[in-house]
């Protein structure tokens, strides 16, 4: 009767055990997934990229979803059409491209952030 | 033997301690920011790092557009030529040259902005009114750092040009054949 009864305990204790390993496992599996995905998400510039996050609701709006421009054939002939053709869609893309200059060093200067160091310059910014 | 202990024990002591202290000068020594920027940055801290939340959210956009178009150009354009070139066996050699520098540009432009991004993200975590002086320096590496981001969207427009430069040479006779 008592062997019975201490089968039956240890049994138990297994089965419980195996439930708290499980659930152990299962939560340590997925901090080392998310884990992964972060790092990837930092190191590979994704994060860069991303302006879901906060701070960007402002400019989330002003992203150029609809470029509107098609893919150039990589098939067919090369003639006078095909040479128009390509000429149009690359001026058009290379204008946007080079439209205005982008990241000028200049909205970080002293001047700009109202920190430089001439007390008349910063008193009349 | 006790004695050979000692000494070497205040050797190393002493270079320890010279090392520290070099750390310590290099660490102190003034920079070319002045006392009344410092003021000026304690002063405005908040304004600044508002300028430099705005700058930050602009220039994510533009990155994000920007880069759109730059591979879309390499992708979309250049390399569907590229290939319709080769497919009908003509030379497009100096236009793959152009292409293979404008991708390597491409990486260079996108690793330079990562590390732009990081470095004003860290500025921008410094409090202003406690640590004026490392905001400064912080923000004198968050200048370098979108300088050579400029730099790699100035190569790209470069390229850019370049590239039909190549493809007006190219095309030249082909023109001239059929007109």
């Amino acid at each position: 009767m008592n062997d019975e009864l201490h089968e039956e305990r240890r049994a138990y204790r297994l089965a419980k055990n195996r439930f708290v390993v499980m659930l152990a496992s299962s939560i340590a599996v997925a901090l080392l997934l998310v884990t992964i995905a972060m790092i990837l998400y930092t190191t590979s510039g994704t994060a860069q990229l991303d302006l879901s996050r906060p701070g960007y609701t402002d400019v989330r709006d002003k992203i150029n979803s609809d470029l509107g421009l098609s893919t150039f054939p990589s098939t067919g002939e090369i003639n006078k059409e095909a040479i128009a053709s390509f000429e149009k869609l690359y001026d058009e893309t290379a204008k946007q491209a080079t439209s205005i200059n982008a990241f000028e060093d200049g909205v970080l200067s002293d001047e700009a952030l109202r920190i430089n160091d001439n007390p008349a310059a910063t008193a009349n910014q | 033997m006790n004695l050979k202990r000692l000494i070497s024990f205040l050797a190393v002591t002493a270079v320890i301690c010279t090392v520290v202290a070099t750390e310590q000068t290099f660490a102190e020594e003034p920079s070319s920011i002045t006392d009344f920027q410092l003021t000026q940055i304690r002063v405005r801290c908040k304004e600044v790092q508002a300028s430099l939340s705005r700058v930050h959210a602009n220039d994510a956009l533009l990155r994000v557009n920007r880069g759109q178009l730059y591979e879309r150009l390499s992708t979309k354009l250049m390399v569907p030529l590229n290939s319709r070139i080769a497919v009908n066996r003509l030379d497009g050699s100096s236009l793959l040259s152009v292409t293979s520098n404008y991708d390597r540009h491409l990486g260079e432009f996108r690793i330079n902005y990562k590390a732009y991004e990081e470095q004003l993200s860290t500025t921008m975590r410094i409090d202003c009114t406690k640590q004026p002086a490392s905001f400064y320096e912080s923000l004198k590496s968050s200048r370098d750092k979108r300088r050579s981001v400029y730099e790699s969207a100035q190569q790209l427009a470069k390229d850019i040009g370049e590239y039909r430069q190549a493809f007006t040479d190219f095309s030249k006779p082909y023109r001239e054949k059929q007109s």
